[in-house]
């Protein structure tokens, strides 16, 4: 064995994989956004919905490999495995994406609350379609509505916003916007008004 | 190689440090423990009496060091109290034939010998009983003979049973480490036959009784205190699992229970002296007071309930009783690892007749809950899995993190182009840790959820303070209540269970009086022997096992210190 400096090395390591999973976090926008919880022991974890079901699941494995060729000089070989790093971080983005879109469809389907368009070009009666069967959070102070985060591809929203001048001066939309997000503040109202012991 | 240190530890412990490992030895050879320490100072002369297999009883004076001449006739006094006084325990009579023995884990001097033989052929019966010397080289004997086949088996386990034995003694015990040990001794398969479980409870509680000396004589209570209650649930870990006959294990765990109550009570006299709580360096000691004093209230507040509990209430109750309600008001809520010690402190002052002080910080405790772990914050207050001294650890990492990056920001003038990219994501994260919150992992959150606030919400409820609650409750259903529920019950008693589910749920909305105070004084679903055997030990468990702290346990102290 030739010598080395193993415990300086796990240290410089350990920055390595806090900068990997910053990597995760730039290329999973949407999944580094959820809170997430460490859970220091068990097999399984279960939650309880907002209809009072409690559901119980194990943990899904998410990995990456990275592989760099023995006999390449030090520096080339860290040059290779910043790359790969890199390649892991946007694997593992991927992988926490795609759970959280099948999660995501997979939830909504369960419950009822998946619209389908049929093929139809997105338009902005959809939007508000699909809020209105989710619960929507306002601001206790402002009272402005917590807007949820739409997801479109990238064509899509090129296309989107192109039109969001026009349906911003569309009276009728306008009228719409008002009603559900009135609709969906009484309901929200209605939502905190229950969290009271009452008896 | 265990031999060298098994030596090693012989021959620097006292006799308090050794006295456990040898009752451990007597009750693997069938001896039944009459007198031990822990029931209160030496009587005559005798620091442990027993009764072997075949009815006899023997008395032995432990002590420390070479009995050489000198050292003799210092002691003479002690050991014709020992050899002559007759027996003076409970249910024997006096005219009971004994044996007397001296112990000591150094060597036995000639001059010494000599007298002891001319005084025992003494004419007419006017001599010394036959004393019986057990020396250093018998107990090594003993102590190896018995766990010859409980060893550190891998060189792995070597390797952690010497960390833990050369560990800094004024730290905090490595409770995952010697769990982990604990689990590979308690394991251990044995050579040819199996042993049986009184031998492989005592061999244990020897092994573990090397590491735990260290901190022994480092007045380390603390440590001592949480090390036998470790080895105490580990030990009803194996005996649930196996359900084996209490006969088997019984001795050695009550031989536990003795040092957890031996060093428990050392740490509250240790309090009850000390006027201010300061300890070690003072230069920096106030970093540390805040997260000391906490750990001190609730093992003050305990002891004093468990003493009561085994009808031998503390003469000094009353001034803990003061200690405590003086020092509530800058109590340190690290974490939720802290709930068992707050809530000690509430059965405290409730049984104490205050019950009002006891809500009250009840109250605050679900405010700080709440404030910190409702559903916007973060990264909200750490679980239980986290303890004092990593908190602390981490809490002033942060800050010294932001003094780094403060002078880096100041002096790196140095750079007319951008630095790499690397350099800012370091400097990014390193912001993030500085920014007033704690070095949690990147993607950690603990918002949003609580172990111990149901315990509490709950407690509240069974003494019916109804509009306390519906004060909080808007802000306590903000906050879900988690408990973990091993797969198999037994593991309620390790540190780390592999197996197990982390259940979350939500407080109802709304929820009926009715119904709370119903779920409040639900019956006590956990049926494991520390339940029922041991229910005076739930609090001081808790203490040591922050993250097994459940609505049950609370329930189930709360019922036991409701009769006092």
């Amino acid at each position: 064995m030739l010598p080395d400096y193993p415990e300086l090395k796990s240290e410089l390591r350990s920055d390595l994989n806090l900068q990997l999973r910053l990597m995760v976090n730039m290329y999973a926008p949407l999944a580094s956004r959820l809170k997430a919880y460490h859970q220091e022991e068990g097999d399984k974890f279960a939650i309880e919905t907002t209809e009072g079901k409690i559901i119980t699941k194990g943990f899904r494995r998410m990995e990456a490999r990275v592989e760099v060729p023995r006999g390449l000089s030090s520096t080339a070989t860290h040059e290779e495995f910043i790359n790969q790093t890199s390649e892991a971080a946007k694997s593992i983005a991927r992988q926490s994406e795609g759970i959280l879109f099948s999660t995501l469809d997979e939830e909504t389907k369960r419950v009822g609350n998946a619209i389908d368009a049929k093929g139809k070009p997105f338009d902005a009666n959809m939007m508000w379609d699909a809020l209105e069967k989710i619960d929507l959070e306002f601001d206790e102070r402002s009272g402005e509505p917590k807007m949820p985060t739409i997801v479109v591809h990238p064509e899509m929203m090129r296309a989107i916003a192109q039109k969001i001048p026009e349906w911003e001066a569309d009276p009728a939309l306008h009228k719409r916007r008002i009603e559900v997000l009135r609709k969906k503040k009484e309901e929200w109202r209605d939502r905190e008004s229950r969290r009271k012991l009452v008896g | 190689m265990i031999e060298r240190v098994v030596e090693n530890w012989l021959d620097n412990a006292n006799e308090r440090g050794y006295e456990n490992a040898f009752c451990q030895v007597l009750t693997a050879k069938g001896h039944t423990i009459i007198r031990r320490p822990a029931h209160g100072p030496t009587e005559h002369g005798k620091d442990i009496v027993t009764r072997d297999r075949r009815g006899r009883l023997h008395a032995y004076q432990l002590k420390t060091g070479n009995l050489d001449k000198s050292t003799w006739r210092q002691i003479r006094g002690e050991v014709e109290e020992l050899i002559n006084v007759p027996l003076q325990e409970p249910g024997i009579s006096p005219k009971t034939r004994f044996t007397p023995h001296m112990v000591t884990n150094g060597e036995l001097k000639e001059p010494v010998k000599d007298e002891v033989r001319a005084r025992s052929q003494g004419a007419n019966g006017q001599g010394y009983r036959r004393l019986e010397f057990t020396k250093r080289d018998d107990l090594l004997r003993s102590f190896i003979d018995l766990h010859g086949t409980i060893l550190p088996g891998t060189p792995g386990d070597f390797e952690r049973f010497l960390r833990l034995y050369l560990a800094d003694k004024r730290a905090f015990l490595a409770k995952d480490e010697f769990s982990e040990f604990l689990l590979a001794s308690l394991q251990s398969p044995a050579k040819g036959k199996k042993p049986q479980l009184r031998r492989a409870v005592a061999a244990t509680a020897v092994l573990e009784n090397y590491i735990l000396s260290g901190y022994i004589k480092a007045e380390n209570h603390l440590a001592v205190a949480e090390g036998w209650m470790l080895v105490f649930a580990h030990v009803l870990r194996t005996v649930e699992a196996t359900h084996e006959s209490s006969d088997d294990w019984l001795p050695s765990v009550e031989l536990c229970i003795d040092g957890w109550e031996t060093a428990t009570s050392a740490l509250v006299q240790g309090a009850m002296i000390s006027t201010n709580w300061v300890q070690g360096d003072v230069s920096v000691d106030d970093f540390v007071f805040g997260h000391r004093k906490t750990l001190l209230i609730g093992y003050l507040a305990t002891f004093a309930l468990y003493r009561r509990l085994t009808k031998r209430p503390l003469d000094n109750e009353d001034g803990i009783f003061v200690r405590v309600a003086a020092e509530l008001s800058t109590l340190r809520f690290w974490g939720e690892s802290a709930t068992p010690h707050f809530l000690a402190a509430v059965f405290f002052l409730w049984k104490r007749g205050d019950e009002g002080k006891a809500v009250g910080l009840c109250a605050a405790l679900i405010k700080t809950i709440t404030r910190l772990n409702g559903n916007e914050q973060q990264p909200g207050l750490p679980d239980p899995y986290l303890e004092s001294p990593d908190i602390l650890r981490r809490e002033l990492s942060a800050r010294r993190a932001a003094e780094v990056m403060q002078f880096v920001l100041q002096h790196d003038r140095s750079r007319d182009n951008l630095a790499p990219e690397g350099y800012y994501k370091a400097l990014a994260s390193l912001a993030h840790n500085a920014a007033g919150k704690p070095a949690w992992d990147v993607w950690q959150a603990f918002a949003g959820r609580s172990f111990g606030i149901r315990c509490l919400v709950e407690f509240l409820a069974r003494r019916a303070w109804k509009r306390t609650l519906k004060g909080l409750w808007y802000d306590i259903t903000r906050v879900d209540y988690a408990e973990f529920a091993p797969a198999k019950s037994w593991d309620l008693y390790l540190w780390r269970a592999k197996k197990g589910t982390l259940v979350t749920r939500r407080f109802r909305r709304p929820e009926t009086w009715e119904n709370l105070v119903l779920a409040a004084n639900g019956k006590t679903r956990t049926r494991t022997i520390l339940f029922r055997q041991f229910p005076q030990l739930l609090m001081p468990f808790a203490l040591v096992y922050p993250h097994r702290l459940t609505p049950d346990l609370v329930r189930k102290w709360e019922e036991l210190v409701s009769v006092l």
